[in-house]
């Protein structure tokens, strides 16, 4: 059973599993209903639109409908609910019949609302351990992230820690840590709802530069209860972020999943779980199709800036950017998949290259340039001739503060201050102060990754699975991130990529139209466990 | 075409080729073992009027910060103003000393530019007759193999672009994919004085007897020296020992695989 088809690796990791493994049993997915969207609608939803499915639909043409059938079932649950909200009659039937539960689902924001952060990646692991442990014979592999090794240096071992903190917090209980996450919420929920909150909220929506001032009655409740709800949100998203750099992660995400970590430690004992921890996960060099990526993940926004006249990218020259193609993800899930199934498994495997492969920030930072360049050189147009001649370079935090986007602010700021006495009906270089301000955040959002800590994540244990594949398997099933030349990868795969698939998001652009298809083709396939027909 | 990572480029070699390049990383790539008659193509003259201080100079003025662009092309109009004196007295010291503007530049910014200089300047200038008689050796099966004063970097995309699978060129020396300056042995040195006078024929078929002495080297040299169109595979570093101290990070040491 797969958890988390919705997302980038979990879509590419179903599509390859069809494409390259057509004799598979059967691959149930757990899907979430999404207000009024049924699980069953969201599935059809993504097969018909996401190119992920391509290779399937030009290899079985009509008859892909008919092997969908044979071959995946939609179950409609939820992760973040007891017994993974499924009906108790499928749950039996699924905990009979499963050999394994691949769990790639997460959120994967940085800083999200600490409840969503916590249901999907802290309680929604606990809840698919417990359906493991009530299954016959089904196994676990609980997709992870490199990351969670927070703020430290050196070499990440494929080695467990129980209670593991990057500050080495004496005493850290991953437990006891969930419960006080999840008692600061309750207290903040409760807070939300207190007196002296809702006069805030109330002298907020009534205040003058409120849009929505001189509201009465309903209205004005209806108002309060929006501010409610974004006081909330911001207060628990600063609260996870704060408590997740005092324990030494960069941030909510990467807390939340290691404390998921700890916790199948402590209550995983003896049952057949892998946790496996990619790193970067970007665009894919071979499966499902030579340069796919999807959203706006962890390089989009920086490759992006660097595409523009932004130049100077605080960063630490030798620190290692991680970063691995989602097809190598996959092929390394498969290869775990297969030796949990025969219980020949390690406990963790990190798919990562920066041991193994290594690129370095500074690298990384000029094969950024070298590919927009080549774009820019392909154009015509004196924009494009002055980009082309904009290479992004390496800089130390403090250059950065002195000669880039904070001192470009300050400036900004100055000439806002001489001219504020002159009447204009605006402030001048409002927007260039504004995209100044969003250009410092991102870069602060980035900064575990681009400058703080030097991380070797260690990759042998799926390098060992894969050496183990015999000869002929090894060219198909095999883990080849070693092998990948970093030059062609950027210049020539990756960046161009995110130009067709993310660049657009990033603008706000449309992504390039694609041929409506169907999968009906006049027949009716059913093959969701709710009933759901194609 | 397939690369190891599965990408598919015109310009790359076959699957064979590369693997060859894989195995050794970072090290001179093998030369598929060819078993057609090898035909040795002299490119200046027949496919190009290519002279060795244009390409360096395109490199030069775009390194990758503005200081370095100056600097760089400074000291090529430096080597400029020296080239009669030094080409008159050793047209090897002469080659070696354009080159060495090319210290500190990476290898990935070398492979992009070269192949960005054979696109659109190279490319419009070659000789369609030059370029047909290649062409025509390849089909008849030919081991045709350019010999040119560029660098391997601009000559690999005229190769791949002509079906040529072997060239021989100059090649720079690369530490942690940073050039360091220097030419690797055998330097191809520009041609004489009058060879443009000479030498303007359409075909550029040389004995390896002759070529080997107007490049002043061996035969065994020449053959050596010849090496695969593929783009080598990066600078892979293998780091032996690391660890983090109280304060900052230090390092034992690295092991770079020589890039030569």
């Amino acid at each position: 059973m797969l958890i988390g088809v919705t997302g980038f690796i979990g879509k590419v990791w179903l599509a390859n599993t069809l494409m390259e493994l057509p004799k598979i049993g059967r691959i149930y997915l757990l899907i979430r209903k999404q207000k009024s969207n049924p699980a069953q609608q969201r599935f059809e939803k993504i097969v018909e639109e996401s190119p992920v499915f391509d290779p399937l639909f030009e290899k079985y043409g009509a008859g892909f409908a008919e092997y969908l059938r044979d071959k995946v079932e939609v179950v409609e649950g939820d992760v973040t609910r007891a017994g993974l909200g499924v009906d108790a009659e499928v749950a039996g039937r699924l905990q009979r019949n499963l050999d394994l539960i691949v769990n790639s689902s997460g959120l994967t924001d940085f800083n999200p609302d600490l409840r969503d952060a916590l249901a999907t990646n802290t309680d929604a692991a606990m809840n698919i351990l417990e359906f493991v442990r009530g299954a016959e014979h089904a196994g676990l592999l609980h997709l992870s992230t490199c990351y969670v090794a927070g703020e430290r240096d050196g070499r990440v071992t494929e080695k467990l820690v129980p209670n593991y903190t990057p500050r080495r917090v004496p005493d850290f209980d991953a437990e006891q840590e969930l419960r006080s996450l999840h008692e600061l919420i309750a207290k903040a929920e409760a807070e939300a709802e207190g007196a002296e909150v809702t006069a805030g909220l109330k002298s907020q929506s009534l205040a003058k530069e409120h849009a929505a001032k001189g509201l009465q009655g309903a209205a004005l409740e209806n108002q309060i209860r929006k501010n409610r709800i974004r006081w909330l949100k911001t207060y628990l998203t600063e609260a996870g972020s704060r408590r997740a750099k005092e324990l030494g992660w960069p941030n909510t995400y990467t807390l939340t999943k290691s404390l998921a970590e700890s916790l199948i430690v402590k209550h995983g004992a003896g049952l057949p779980i892998a946790v496996v921890r990619p790193a970067i996960v970007e665009t894919s060099v071979a499966k499902p199709f030579l340069g796919w990526n999807e959203g706006i993940n962890t390089s989009a926004s920086l490759s992006y800036l660097l595409g523009t006249y932004f130049r100077q990218l605080p960063s630490n020259e030798s620190k290692r950017l991680d970063i691995i193609p989602v097809d190598a993800v996959c092929a390394g899930m498969t290869l775990i998949a297969a030796a949990i199934v025969e219980r020949r498994h390690d406990s963790l495997y990190q798919l990562a290259t920066s041991v193994t492969n290594p690129c370095d920030m500074g690298r990384s930072i000029e094969l950024t340039s070298l590919a927009h360049r080549k774009h820019y050189r392909a154009q015509e147009g004196l924009e494009s001739w002055l980009r082309l001649r904009f290479d992004a370079i390496p800089v130390s935090k403090e250059r950065y503060e002195r000669m880039s986007a904070p001192a470009q602010k300050a400036i900004v700021k100055s000439i806002q201050r001489i001219m504020s006495p002159l009447p204009l009906k605006k402030t001048p270089l409002v927007k260039a102060e504004r995209n100044l301000e969003r250009l410092e955040k991102l870069i602060e959002l980035f900064e575990p990754f681009i400058l703080l800590n030097e991380h070797d994540f260690a990759a042998d244990n799926v390098e060992k699975l894969s050496h183990a594949l015999v000869e002929d398997e090894r060219e198909e099933f095999g883990y080849k991130a070693r092998l990948l030349d970093w030059w062609d990868y950027w210049i020539n795969v990756h960046i161009p990529a995110l130009r067709k698939w993310t660049y657009p998001l990033i603008e706000g652009r449309p992504l390039e139209a694609r041929p409506a298809r169907s999968l009906q083709n006049g027949e009716t396939v059913k093959t969701g466990t709710n009933g759901g027909t194609w | 075409m397939q690369n190891p990572c599965g990408t598919k480029h015109a310009l790359e070699p076959s699957n064979q080729e590369q693997s060859n390049y894989l195995e050794l990383s970072n090290h001179k790539p093998r030369v598929p073992a060819v078993a057609a008659p090898t035909v040795y193509w002299r490119v200046e003259g027949s496919l190009l009027d290519l002279t060795v201080v244009q390409p360096v100079a395109f490199f030069t003025w775009n390194a990758q910060t503005f200081a370095e662009r100056f600097r760089r092309r400074g000291l090529i109009f430096l080597m400029a103003a020296l080239r009669p004196f030094l080409y008159s007295t050793n047209r090897k010291f002469a080659t070696r000393v354009v080159h060495t503007t090319l210290r500190g530049v990476t290898r990935d910014r070398l492979d992009l530019l070269g192949e960005e200089y054979f696109q659109y300047r190279l490319k419009p200038e070659l000789k369609t007759h030059g370029a047909e008689r290649v062409r025509e050796l390849v089909r008849s099966g030919a081991d045709v193999v350019l010999v040119s004063q560029a660098l391997e970097h601009v000559m690999k995309p005229l190769a791949q672009h002509l079906g040529v699978k072997r060239v021989v060129a100059n090649r720079l020396e690369f530490r942690d994919g940073v050039a360091t300056g220097r030419l690797l042995e055998p330097v191809i040195r520009p041609r004489g004085a009058f060879a443009r006078i000479r030498e303007q024929s359409p075909d550029g078929r040389r004995a390896p007897k002759t070529l080997a002495r107007q490049l002043d080297i061996t035969v065994e040299e020449l053959r050596a020296a010849t090496i695969g169109s593929g783009r080598e595979p990066g600078n892979n570093q293998l780091c032996i020992l690391r660890g983090s101290g109280r304060r900052r990070n230090f390092r034992f040491g690295r092991l770079w695989p020589a890039s030569t």
